[in-house]
């Protein structure tokens, strides 16, 4: 049996009682000493925990993964190294009185990692093999070998059963994240995102007031969560696992867990991160799109970090600013500061305090994209809308001249073009645990995060007659738009866990209650009639504001026991009662219950013995139930009446119907699964099948016409999601000198609306039903597209129309992801890591537009290229959807470590690195798959995307990189 | 607690746990002395009731009806509101309307592209949103008489009869766009008839309420064009006569705001955007841009109530009865009336007629002559010069028919062929194009599927087309290529109007 963390300073004190007398203990025991390296990269592992079974003595490594165990018995004894995050290992060594034993770990980065420590409901840290449920974990191993520098980029492959598509690659952008399916028909399938354990912003997609659209660009909160001194990443699926999470967390939860440093000399690093972007020119119709609009952009990171401290106290910092050129030819820039404080500290023997502090500031430049129409260059190009500002639209048969004489307005339209965009964000977490006893610990938890944002789109007039939007000689059709929103989001938490041993049971109790707040403050400064060169409202002929509001308190306590017996049955069982702002009258506490089973069959006594034992190391199932929550946004609740300006008086309408029985919608998830060990841990498998229903789902079914009314968020829906979840991970080749490791995972998805509750069809993005929209339709996935479909007679023209005809469903059937690790004499590392999806189809507008304006089109009947365009185009939306298979290699990275002979000339390690990320891919569709323009509707709202329009594409990016640690 | 470091190990003795707090350290001491502090501010904190550790609080911003009601001068500015709502209701119907007409046709692809084939399916966007609008503006005058203004004693007759006038105005709609449509929440389809007498009673009661003889005098035209419409000649003979003598220059519009909305959308598709968007049939085109800007914040207001119109149902029923002379005289009348309307001097230069990336190509010179259909003489005079600098356009109604043509129509189908394109002519952009040729929208899918009243097979999920309407956007199309001298228009719909006057769905007094 395992020590675990928790327990060590019982034991420990017990072992310290017998060091009162130096002398004796100086006759009888000796030191282990050693490192802990990563397996495969061979990197020093910094805050590894290591003990000796039995003895529960222990010690903590430093930065270079070093520790010594002093006063250790004579004897045989086993030593084990773990650490969060990682797999456990042991070692077996002799100590002799008096003398020193070395020894190394090499701790293997495994998928399936029973007795690794994870951080689960709202508790503290427990065994993988305790639990019903998966945790899927990004070490800080692999984020400092990630070229990456938003948190999105990093998920998209870093967790295997969470799809994260990057839909435009303007800086700052949205990204789509999806684990088990969209559980919502009305709200987004972001993660709720923890950072210290404090509830952090994670909009995801246009704000109430923002100069994103549904049709457009969305400006994500995710992307400027710094990434700065981040140890790890936890992903919890929704489900059973998030239960304790209630009335938030339907959609799975993520949880950010930064340094604070640990004990030993101080290290400081160095870092530097050079390259370039550039467009990948598959992605395009059009190769001179790319030469028009495109360039190569540098970009730059560079970092300072520190960490260290003592027996009482432990700090870590870390700084960076990364700035982008950006590959378009303008307004693609973006530039970030971002820094990080970690700190903890012994109070009292039994009273510690943890805190962090982080600080960024963002700014992005922006284009005009999507659906935005008049200049909208990506469109103009790729859709052949340019002929309409009377360029040949037919780019690849235009003369270098036309082209020339293209370019020239190009240029000039994107240097008049002005949207930008500014985020500041602080986030603070400050932590007190109190462990009056071995057994029992209590923690306390508040936390803020405020986010900051300001969007500017400044049109002037010289831009809009640049671009024939008017007339030469207009002086009076500029305009602002200012958007600035303003969260706050604060967490408050207490709770307490107890561990306790009765007999062959143990059984770890969580108890405690939390709060979390948002206020998002919202304005917008709107001014027409503005002169060129203002870029402020003051001055301009009219000036108009608007602003919003949005509150919302959640509260609720929770309770959980995880029951073992021998090591080896487990049985979880929790409750979360919440309260929330949100909830209509009638409504009250909401509660989610959840129960899980584990039986670790590898722990069983016979399974130890025999040829059994020599192949599989570990054999564990798993079942549970469980409900979690997505509570309604703030104030649908109520009926409201709806102020309007009119004509300079005040005026009055309809506003929210409001419905006094609104509540949350709930996800009930039921989980089978099992993890697999074999041959010593080369080989691992972790399997799930799990079915989620939500229920009461908030269906924004608008009211029918005959009411008046708008559209009000009912609990009438039901959502079913359900699949299977594989992750493979398999050392196929060790030597001394090379290790090879595989990994992948296998995810199905099974998605319908099992029941509209009544309501009619409704669109959740897209246009009219003429053309094409995404729906929620009873019996069919969530976000369906659903446009005209043709059927063609003999003569390949369009006999007939079926309108509102399905066309596909934009949600995968099947995805996962691929990955690679190489590690060659412990100092140079290759990784390679990629992502795939079958089964989901998309729309291309701009092969639509494209056909619409007179140009060829190899897709569709030869016979309709001849027909008039504009009376077919839309009759035909059918032949515009394409299924959108795809596999890419997201990120391909080589880390040199220098040799420390050569190394300590500059300092104590030196890391070179070289890495591209978008280097290659593969994909079914005529167009990029990813590049998806339907944001939500509204601020959360749900969207699955499905829609290739006027989107900028991701950038392939190459960057070179130094690490130096002093 | 147990702190270790890379170097060493530390642990603290047993014998310390067991002790009691005198053997504890003193840092350990002084801590549990300030948590007990802390305990005890927290708890007299909190039994004193201090707001400021109560971060549970919420107040939505927004006004709810309950509170609502009970505000000052409530009734008026609900009434405000409900113009408002007037003008987001005109704006669909103008919008949809006309691209649903033969006035107008969507040469881009923003807005309705299914009007001008013309197809209006009950899950068609702007088949929903018309019937949306106009019963919100129905159900927002409802509650305006019914709640608001009972609990509002400052309300007065005035306010009172505003609302009886808008809610009239929404069951004009009603009876006159569509096959059906419920008159309460989630009721039952009504046909045109009763949503046209419900208009009728409540422009009485706006009249009868009303002492500004503006909104009386719009209100006996919302009779006289509701019993037009109806087929009721006497009565609408009767109140149309009564606008003829007070007020024939009757005008009501609605407007619009650029800085808080809404804005005039069609002023949008026609002028603003600058991209071509809507453009007329060649033979309109001298009436473009009937909405414009004259500055950056303002908008043009779109005619709910003319004088012309009166005129127009007299002489109507003057054909109808066989008086051809009677029917030459009042459309001379209205003639007058027309030339007494203002006109504006307009840079229409951005407009090009469909060669800023449109569908179909547009004739753009005055010396083009229009047909109106393969069997028409082409006439000049219809094409405006948009490049050669300003344009004069009529704001409120214009006419191609002159005294002399009127004067040589000697049969009542002559007559009445000019009548109807006097009415196109005179309410282009208004959205009551459509409603002369015959076509009404069906009852929303999403309607019938949320309300139990109807069936999701009911005969009012069908729009009626009637069988004069080309198909295929015939309405739309004509004949000319740039260089061309005549543009020739496929069908003159005003001729199958006469030819089909019989059909109870058209020329109501016949």
């Amino acid at each position: 049996m395992s020590i675990r963390v928790r327990s060590l300073p019982l034991v420990l004190g017990g072992i310290a009682a017998l060091l009162g007398s130096g002398a004796l203990a100086a006759q009888t025991t000796g030191t282990i000493e050693g490192q802990v390296l990563a397996a495969g990269s061979g990197q020093p592992l910094a805050g590894v925990q290591v003990s000796v079974d039995g003895l529960e003595l222990g010690a903590l490594t430093g930065e270079q993964g070093r520790f010594t165990i002093s006063n250790v018995p004579a004897g045989e004894h086993t030593v084990r190294a773990e650490r969060l995050g990682q797999a456990t290992e042991t070692r077996t060594v002799t100590v002799q009185p008096g003398e020193t034993v070395s020894i190394e770990f090499a701790l293997a980065d495994r998928a399936v990692a029973l007795d690794e420590l994870v951080i689960t409901g709202q508790g503290s840290e427990v065994s993988r093999r305790r639990l019903s449920t998966n945790v899927d974990v990004i070490s800080e191993q692999d984020l400092q070998t990630s070229p990456l520098s938003r948190l999105d980029q990093v998920l998209q492959t870093g967790l295997p059963s969470v799809q994260v598509r990057m839909s435009s690659g303007q800086p700052g952008a949205g990204a789509q994240m999806r684990g088990r399916g969209p559980v919502s028909a009305s709200q987004g399938s972001t993660p709720v995102i923890y950072v210290d354990g404090v509830r952090v912003d994670n909009l995801n997609s246009q704000a109430e007031l923002s100069m994103g659209q549904a049709t457009g660009t969305q400006t994500s909160a995710i992307a400027d969560i710094p990434m700065e001194n981040i140890e790890r990443v936890e992903y919890i699926p929704g489900g059973a696992a998030t239960t304790l999470y209630g009335s938030d967390a339907a959609n799975g939860v993520l949880q950010i867990f930064t340094s604070r440093g640990t004990p030993g000399p101080s290290d400081f690093s160095i870092s530097t991160q050079v390259g370039y972007e550039t467009p990948i020119r598959d992605y395009f119709h059009f190769p001179e799109t790319v030469d028009l609009l495109y360039r190569n952009g540098l970009t730059q990171q560079h970092q300072i970090s520190g960490r260290g401290g003592t027996s009482d106290m432990t700090w870590s910092f870390s700084g960076s600013v990364r700035d982008r050129a950006g590959y378009r030819i303008d307004n693609n820039a973006s530039r970030s500061y971002s820094g990080r404080t970690g700190l903890t500290a012994a109070l009292s023997d039994q009273l510690r305090y943890d805190g962090s502090f982080s600080f960024g500031w963002n700014h992005y430049d922006r284009a005009r994209d999507g659906n935005l129409g008049a200049y909208t260059p990506l469109w103009l190009l790729e859709g052949g809308r340019i002929f309409a500002l009377g360029f040949n639209n037919n780019l690849s048969a235009a003369s270098q001249s036309e082209l020339n004489d293209l370019q020239g307005f190009l240029n000039q339209a994107e240097a008049l073009m002005d949207r930008r965009v500014q985020v500041a964000r602080a986030q603070t977490s400050h932590t007190l645990r109190w462990e009056p006893t071995n057994e029992l610990s209590f923690r306390a938890l508040a936390g803020l995060d405020h986010r900051s944002s300001t969007e500017r789109v400044i049109e002037t007039n010289e831009f809009l007659v640049h671009t024939r939007v008017h007339s030469p000689g207009t002086d009076d059709q500029g305009t602002i738009n200012i958007y600035d929103r303003d969260f706050l989001g604060l967490t408050l938490e207490a709770g307490g866990q107890h561990r306790g041993d009765f007999g062959p049971f143990d059984v770890i109790t969580n108890a405690g209650g939390q709060l979390f707040r948002e206020d998002d403050t919202q304005a917008q400064r709107t001014a027409l009639n503005v002169r060129d060169g203002s870029e402020t409202v003051r001055g301009a002929g009219t000036t108009n504001a608007d602003d919003v509001y949005l509150t919302l308190v959640n509260y609720g306590a929770y309770a959980q026991q995880n029951w073992g017996y021998r090591d080896r049955y487990f049985v979880e069982l929790g409750l979360r009662a919440d309260g929330n702002s949100a909830f209509g009258d009638d409504i009250g506490f909401q509660y989610y219950p959840k129960l899980g089973f584990v039986y670790d069959m590898s722990a069983e006594d016979w399974f130890q013995f025999g040829s059994l034992s020599n192949v599989l190391s570990e054999l564990r199932f798993r079942a549970n139930y469980g409900v979690a929550g997505n509570f309604p946004p703030p104030y649908t609740r109520d009926r409201t009446v709806s102020f309007a300006s009119y004509l300079g008086q005040q005026s009055v309408g309809f506003g929210n119907p409001g419905d006094p029985g609104l509540g949350p919608e709930k996800t009930h998830t039921i989980e089978f699964g099992g993890d697999l060990e074999a041959w010593d841990g080369h080989f691992t498998l972790r399997g799930n099948w799990y079915d989620a229903r939500t229920r009461d789902a908030l269906f924004a079914a608008p009211s029918p016409p005959s009411t008046g009314e708008a559209v009000q968020l009912r609990n009438v829906g039901e959502i079913q999601n359900s699949g299977i979840e594989l992750q493979l991970s398999g050392e196929v080749y060790r030597t001394s000198d090379l290790t090879v490791r595989l990994r992948g995972s296998f995810n199905t998805l099974n998605n319908e609306v099992t029941d509209a509750g009544g309501t009619s069809v409704f669109s959740i993005t897209g246009h009219s039903a003429g053309t094409i929209q995404s729906v929620i339709e009873e019996g069919q996935p969530v976000g369906m597209l659903r446009g005209n479909k043709a059927t063609f007679g003999p003569d390949g023209t369009v006999e007939s129309v079926e309108a509102i005809a399905h066309l596909g469903s934009p949600l995968p059937e099947r995805f996962g992801t691929l990955g690679m690790d190489v590690g060659i004499r412990q100092n140079l590392r290759l990784n390679v890591s990629a992502d795939w999806q079958t089964g989901a189809r998309m729309h291309s507008f701009n092969r639509q537009f494209r056909y619409l304006h007179g140009l060829d089109d190899p897709l569709v009947p030869p016979a309709m290229l001849e027909q008039d365009r504009s009376a077919n185009w839309l009759r035909m939306t059918d032949q515009f959807v394409e299924d959108t298979d795809f596999l890419k290699v997201r990120n391909i990275s080589v880390q040199y470590t220098v040799p420390s002979h050569l190394a300590q000339r500059v300092g104590q390690s030196v890391d070179l690195g070289f890495s591209i990320h978008n280097p290659i891919g593969w994909w079914s569709s005529s167009f990029n798959p990813e590049a998806d323009y339907s944001g939500a509707q509204s601020q959360g709202g749900a969207t699955v995307g499905g829609f290739n329009y006027a989107m900028d594409p991701s950038p392939r990016t190459f960057m070179a990189n130094v690490r130096v640690r002093f | 607690m147990t702190i270790m470091t890379g170097t060493s190990t530390t642990a603290r003795p047993a014998s310390l746990r067991q002790c009691g707090t005198s053997a504890l350290p003193i840092r350990t001491r002084r801590m549990r002395s300030l948590l007990r502090s802390l305990l005890a501010l927290l708890v007299v904190a909190t039994f004193a009731g201090c707001d400021f550790l109560d971060p549970t609080e919420v107040t939505n911003p927004t006004v709810t009806q309950d509170d609502f009601i009970n505000l000052p001068n409530a009734a008026t500015t609900w009434t405000h509101g409900v113009e408002r709502q007037l003008a987001i209701a005109v704006n669909d119907l103008v919008l949809f309307g006309e691209v649903g007409s033969d006035n107008l046709f969507n040469n881009r692809t923003l807005f309705t592209r299914t009007f001008d084939i013309p197809e209006m399916e009950p899950v068609d966007a702007a088949v929903v949103s018309m019937q949306r609008e106009v019963q919100r503006l129905r159900a927002m005058a409802d509650d305006g008489l019914n709640l608001v203004v009972p609990a509002d004693e400052g309300a007065t007759d005035e306010t009172r009869a505003r609302l009886h006038y808008h809610r009239a105005y929404a069951s004009l709609a009603a009876g006159e766009y569509f096959v059906g449509l419920p008159a309460e929440g989630n009721g039952p389809v009504l046909g045109p008839q009763a949503h046209l007498e419900a208009a009728i009673q409540d422009f009485e009661e706006a009249r009868g309420l009303s002492s500004d003889p503006a909104l009386q005098g719009a209100a006996t035209l919302g009779i006289a064009r509701a019993h037009h419409r109806m087929g009721n000649m006497d009565e609408a003979v009767a109140a149309a006569e009564q606008v003829r003598a007070n007020d024939p220059l009757l005008l009501r519009s609605v407007e619009y705001d650029i800085s808080d909305g809404p804005t005039n959308t069609m002023q949008t598709a026609i002028y603003d955007s600058g991209q071509d968007e809507f453009q007329p049939l060649p033979r309109m085109d001298f009436l473009f841009p009937k909405y414009f800007s004259v500055s950056a914040t303002d908008q043009s207001a779109i005619a709910i109530a003319k004088g012309e119109e009166a005129f127009l149902i007299l002489a109507e029923a003057a054909l109808a009865r066989n008086d051809l002379q009677g029917a030459r005289d009042l459309m001379v009348e209205v003639l007058g009336i027309v030339d007494q309307r203002p006109t504006a001097m307009v840079d229409d230069e951005s407009q090009q007629r469909g060669r800023a990336g449109g569908t179909w190509i547009y004739p753009n010179r005055s010396e083009v002559l229009v047909a109106a259909s393969p069997d028409d003489e082409p006439l000049p005079g219809l094409v405006l010069d948009r490049q050669d600098g300003p344009v004069e356009v009529p704001t409120v109604s214009g006419t191609s028919v002159t005294a002399d043509r009127i004067a040589g129509a000697q049969s009542e189908e002559a007559l009445l062929e000019l009548l109807y394109l006097m009415r196109q002519e005179i309410f282009v952009v208004e959205g009551r194009r459509i409603v002369d040729l015959g076509i009404r929208l069906p009852v929303a899918l999403e309607e019938a599927e949320a309300n139990e009243n109807i069936s999701l097979d009911a005969d009012v999920l069908r729009p009626f087309i009637p069988a004069w309407i080309p198909g295929d956007r015939g309405m739309n199309r004509f004949d000319y290529e740039d260089g061309d001298e005549v543009a020739v228009i496929h069908h003159n719909l005003n001729r199958a109007l006469v030819e089909n006057r019989t059909s109870d769905a058209i020329l109501p007094f016949h």
